[in-house]
């Protein structure tokens, strides 16, 4: 094979990769796949929770709480496509609200605002609301110490 | 020959590690004189589906001839096999020793991917 029918090749392959994630997580999804957002660690966090799920992949998600608001979310994952974006889009749903209404939020939530999602890989969604909730814990346990302290 | 060796660590002495399009370095080895180098693969450790294209395609480019990795997805076999770079699976242990085992003909190539594409 030459280096140009290798090329081809590769080209043809990622392609079919596309529209296979095209019809895994529909529009949406595959546009957050492509260009991912709320993505990566956030020096000035003040809420931080780090949770393994069974399946092996670890989602970090980071909050930035003023005011009694999520101002900023960001995640990061050692994990695949689903974890990332299970994680974007949670993020994205942390911010806007009260630190204590990020506990309403559950893995369906998730689901529900990228529409479409493998049903084997669902758990990723719960993983990622369970990571929310421990970075809105430890949020919470540390103004709870200040205000003691005080 | 050059051979690639997925590993945690950028030299002879870092485990394998496991995972093809994610793992932290790849470490190409030249078998004669045992001169490496260690490429960094952390931008794909993050990246989404198509990471295993990716990572077998920089093998390919690199001029290895086979890749000694734990696992192996199906679109980073053929990327592989279109590239021409052999596959050997399921190697654990030390870079430098996966490579010794390769000099000494202790390795079974692979006909297939051994782990499922997911996303």
């Amino acid at each position: 094979m030459t280096n140009e029918e290798f090329d081809a090749y590769v080209d043809n392959l990622q392609a079919e990769v596309f529209s296979e994630a095209k019809t895994a997580y529909g529009e949406k999804g595959f546009q957050r796949w492509r260009n991912p957002r709320y993505h990566g660690r956030m020096m000035d966090a003040n809420g931080y929770g780090t949770v393994t799920g069974v399946c092996g992949d670890t989602i970090e998600m980071f909050l930035k709480i003023e005011d009694n608001c999520v101002c900023d979310a960001s995640y990061t994952t050692t994990g695949c496509t689903s974890s990332g974006l299970c994680g974007s889009f949670a993020a994205e749903l942390a911010i806007g609200r009260d630190p204590e209404a990020l506990f309403d939020l559950k893995g369906e939530d998730v689901l529900d605002f990228i529409g479409t999602f493998p049903e084997k890989e669902q758990h990723c969604a719960h993983l990622a609301i369970a990571t929310l909730h421990e970075a809105a814990n430890s949020f919470l346990v540390q103004k709870k110490t200040n205000t003691i302290h005080k | 020959m050059k051979i690639a060796v997925t590993a945690m660590g950028p030299n002879l002495d870092a485990e394998v590690d496991p995972r093809f399009g994610r793992a932290a370095y790849v470490v190409i080895v030249d078998t004669e004189t045992m001169e490496f180098e260690a490429v960094d693969n952390s931008k794909n450790v993050q990246a989404f589906k198509g990471a295993g294209i990716q990572a077998a395609t920089m093998v390919s480019n690199r001029g290895a001839a086979v890749l000694l990795t734990g696992y192996c997805g199906p679109n980073a076999f053929k990327t592989l096999n279109a590239g021409g770079v052999k596959v050997v699976n399921d190697v654990s242990g030390t870079v430098r020793g996966v490579v010794e085992d390769f000099k000494n003909g202790e390795v079974t190539y692979s006909e297939e991917a051994n782990v499922e594409g997911h996303w």
